[in-house]
């Protein structure tokens, strides 16, 4: 697995899985653990959205199909709240139409995969939504 | 005076007594032969021709008077006849004008109509029901006889056994390959008797084949699934239960684990995308352009106001009652109308309903989206087997509240071709109402069955030759009569292959080469196609012995057989005009006053004989001649009728 260019080390990018599923939360919080970022995880929107407004993560990787308030509908209340511009959002899901993607990036997420997908590209993904443009590094 | 003087003076005087007797009997019988002549020139006039004249060779004296007389009393009838013609076409205008709509009506709906009586006999059909059911459909024809959907007599039946009958709704499937939904539904008059059945086609062929393809969709996939998922499930297995096996054997279930995974998501892509294409074409989408689906949903929203949408030529493929039905359900949670707007976004087409933030409670829109509505699925559903997407959102920036749908784009749709060929003729015959009042004779009693209530298919062939032992028909043409009403939109003609060459004296007859034969059917599957058109009617041709004897030659090798009876027009023009000689089409359609058409085509023949033989039908009454076997009869009797072919 590439390693990630070093985040700051002082403060390592917080990741927030809201997904349903245990068996894929294990290896997503393999995965990120591993490129060296710290992982938060949410059952529910419901979860997800208690845990963002006591400590907002830089990441929130997102599954649409979940119990209650459905992952376009956490994508939306993020976007709707302008305190939490600076949080990513990436929609991984088993909804893959094309109206579907185009409706997710409409509704403000920053990158879209479906699932199943290849965990090299996913962990990739997640490095390019966290790394800041070149420009803002010096 | 000298013996040879005297000879001279007898043989004189025996000479004039000879030309006396002659001229006494021409005298005495004259008389007679002229008024039957006389009289059937007067029954042309009153039955068949009104434009016809006595024009007779020099008469004797009286005689010449009489015949002016007769002209100048035809003249004044057929004045008489026309002004009265004109004063009924007047007062049917109106009626006509009615007509005409129904049929401009019922003629350009993309269902088949049909109205068939108590029997199943058809009394009205419109093309699209012609194109569906095929060619063999006409009127006074019975459902029960369509060959390429059985199905249609068994509902009939069904429909006919039951006293009160309700309508049924039936996929029909034909024998060639296509699936009609039926509709068939009981037609009652005031005294709630059963009069007919109405039934509604609709040609299903695309929904049945892809529910068919779903069906082999799921198969599919289960199959590829279980393959892959045995494959998996066997390599981890064996991995965990055996942690002692050796380095190569740990690498290579690996690689399977890892394979399959990646085989699996690829099929499942695969057959999502499949999946989605399948399901969008079993509902009934129409192809409309973005810009009148945007008028449909202003008008329906009354939408406040309108931004010209982007790329006006766009596409979509939708139910646009469906859609325009859900977004005002959705809208109406909203304070007043919306804004439209729409545009395109690459491979899809963006719609979005606006409201100023104030006049949009974006809960309150948002919570019906999943609700099943009143007469129809949530909102979100419908958007979905639109293969679309539907949500609402805040825009900041402006203070407004968008609902959007987004829809797949289509590509431009070919321009359609005309759909049906038009209706030539001021009396389009794909109707007859006729039929419903004046019932058909059972066939038994045919034969006493007045003629002009009977049903006749007239026909006329071209052969190779004349002599039915070696030459063969090579074209039939085919026309039918119903109810003493020609349908000329309802012909027969076929061209047929020969197995012998077509000598270049036939051809100049009738101009038919080897290389129009080159694409035509062999006998053996176009005279089953002519018994079917002919099929419960009387077989109608001029000098049909000819005909009779060549279809008869062919009988043996196309498997039919011609039972039912027969009229010859040449016989009965024998019949009711015994006093002349030339029976020939062009001199009995010159008598009748009978446009000729096409001569020597088999079809224009047919058409010009059926002409001929209705005009025919009014003379033999005038005779007496009323039924089916008078008419037999009588031309069993004429001098015609001895000539042997």
């Amino acid at each position: 697995m590439p390693q990630p260019e070093s985040p700051v080390p002082s403060h390592p990018p917080r990741v927030l899985i809201v997904d349903d599923e245990p068996n894929i939360i294990i290896s997503i919080e393999f995965l990120l653990r591993q490129a060296g970022y710290t992982t938060q995880v949410a059952h529910s929107g419901e979860d997800a959205l208690r845990i963002l407004q006591q400590e907002p993560p830089d990441l929130v990787v997102l599954d649409i199909m979940l119990p209650g308030m459905d992952g376009f509908e956490v994508c939306q209340w993020i976007r709707e709240h302008s305190e939490w511009n600076h949080v990513k959002i990436m929609m991984l899901t088993a909804k893959g139409r094309d109206a579907e993607i185009s409706k997710g990036f409409a509704l403000g997420a920053d990158a879209y995969i479906t699932k199943p997908f290849s965990t090299r590209h996913f962990v990739e993904e997640v490095h390019r939504l966290l790394t800041p443009p070149a420009e803002d590094r010096i | 005076m000298s013996q040879t003087q005297l000879l001279a003076l007898g043989v004189l005087l025996a000479l004039l007594a000879g030309a006396a007797l002659f001229w006494l009997r021409e005298r005495l019988q004259r008389p007679a032969s002229l008024a039957r002549r006389i009289a059937s020139e007067v029954h042309i006039i009153a039955a068949a021709n009104a434009g016809h004249r006595l024009d007779m060779e020099e008469l004797p004296s009286g005689f010449d008077e009489l015949a002016e007389a007769i002209d100048a009393l035809a003249g004044r009838y057929e004045r008489l006849l026309t002004s009265q013609s004109q004063a009924v076409m007047q007062a049917r205008t109106d009626l006509l004008v009615e007509h005409a709509r129904l049929i401009a009506l019922i003629g350009n709906l993309a269902e088949g109509v049909l109205i068939c009586d108590q029997a199943g006999e058809i009394l009205l059909y419109n093309p699209s029901a012609r194109a569906l059911l095929g060619e063999m459909i006409g009127l006074g024809r019975s459902i029960s006889d369509l060959r390429r959907f059985p199905a249609l007599g068994h509902a009939l039946r069904l429909m006919q056994q039951q006293p009160h009958p309700r309508p049924r709704v039936f996929v029909s499937a034909g024998t060639d390959g296509r699936f009609l939904r039926v509709r068939i539904a009981p037609v009652f008059d005031q005294g709630r008797e059963v009069q007919g059945f109405a039934l509604t086609l609709e040609d299903v062929t695309a929904q049945v084949q892809s529910s068919d393809a779903r069906d082999r969709w799921v198969y599919a996939l289960g199959r590829d699934l279980r393959g892959g998922l045995a494959n998996l499930r066997a390599a981890i297995e064996t991995l965990r239960e055996h942690p002692d096996m050796d380095a190569e054997m740990r690498l290579t279930l690996e690689a399977i684990v890892a394979g399959e995974a990646v085989r699996l998501s690829q099929r499942m892509g695969e057959a999502l995308a499949e999946y989605a294409r399948l399901t969008r074409a079993c509902w009934h989408l129409e192809d409309i352009a973005l810009s009148d689906l945007m008028q449909v949903l202003t008008q329906r929203l009354h939408a406040s106001s309108v931004h010209p949408p982007q790329g006006a030529d766009a596409w979509v493929q939708v139910d646009s009652l469906a859609l325009a039905r859900m977004l005002a359900h959705v809208a109406a949670r909203a304070d007043g109308p919306p804004a439209l707007a729409a545009h395109v976004q690459g491979d899809h087409v963006r719609i979005d309903l606006i409201w100023p933030a104030d006049r949009a409670d974006i809960r309150r829109l948002r919570s019906v989206l999943n609700e099943a509505q009143v007469d129809g699925p949530a909102p979100a559903e419908v958007a979905s087997y639109h293969g679309g997407e539907i949500w609402v959102q805040r825009d900041r920036a402006r203070d407004q509240v968008q609902l959007t749908l987004l829809l797949p784009r289509i590509p431009l749709p070919e321009p359609a071709p005309p759909a049906h060929t038009p209706i030539i003729g001021s009396r389009p015959e794909f109707y007859d109402f006729d039929l419903l009042f004046r019932r058909p004779a059972p066939a038994t009693s045919m034969a006493s069955t007045p003629l002009s209530r009977l049903r006749y298919t007239v026909f006329d062939t071209e052969t190779t030759g004349l002599d039915p032992d070696s030459d063969e028909i090579i074209a039939i043409g085919a026309v039918r009569i119903v109810n003493a009403r020609l349908l000329e939109g309802e012909a027969f003609h076929q061209l047929i292959r020969s197995r012998r060459p077509v000598p270049p004296g036939a051809t100049r007859i009738h101009g038919i080469r080897d290389a129009d034969l080159q694409g035509a059917p062999p006998l053996e599957t176009a005279l089953p196609a002519f018994h079917r058109f002919a099929r419960d009617s009387v077989l109608v041709a001029h000098n049909v012995a000819f005909d009779m004897r060549f279809l008869q030659a062919a009988e043996r090798r196309s498997n039919v057989r011609f039972r039912q009876p027969v009229l010859d027009t040449l016989l009965i023009s024998a019949i009711v005009h015994p006093e002349h000689k030339d029976h020939s089409i062009e001199a009995i359609a010159a008598r009748l006053g009978v446009p000729i058409q096409d001569r020597h085509s088999a079809l224009g023949d047919a058409i010009t004989t059926a002409r001929i033989f209705l005009k025919l039908i009014s003379l033999l009454e005038l005779r007496g001649i009323v039924t089916l076997a008078q008419a037999q009869e009588a031309s069993e009797q004429t001098y015609f009728a001895r000539i042997r072919y």
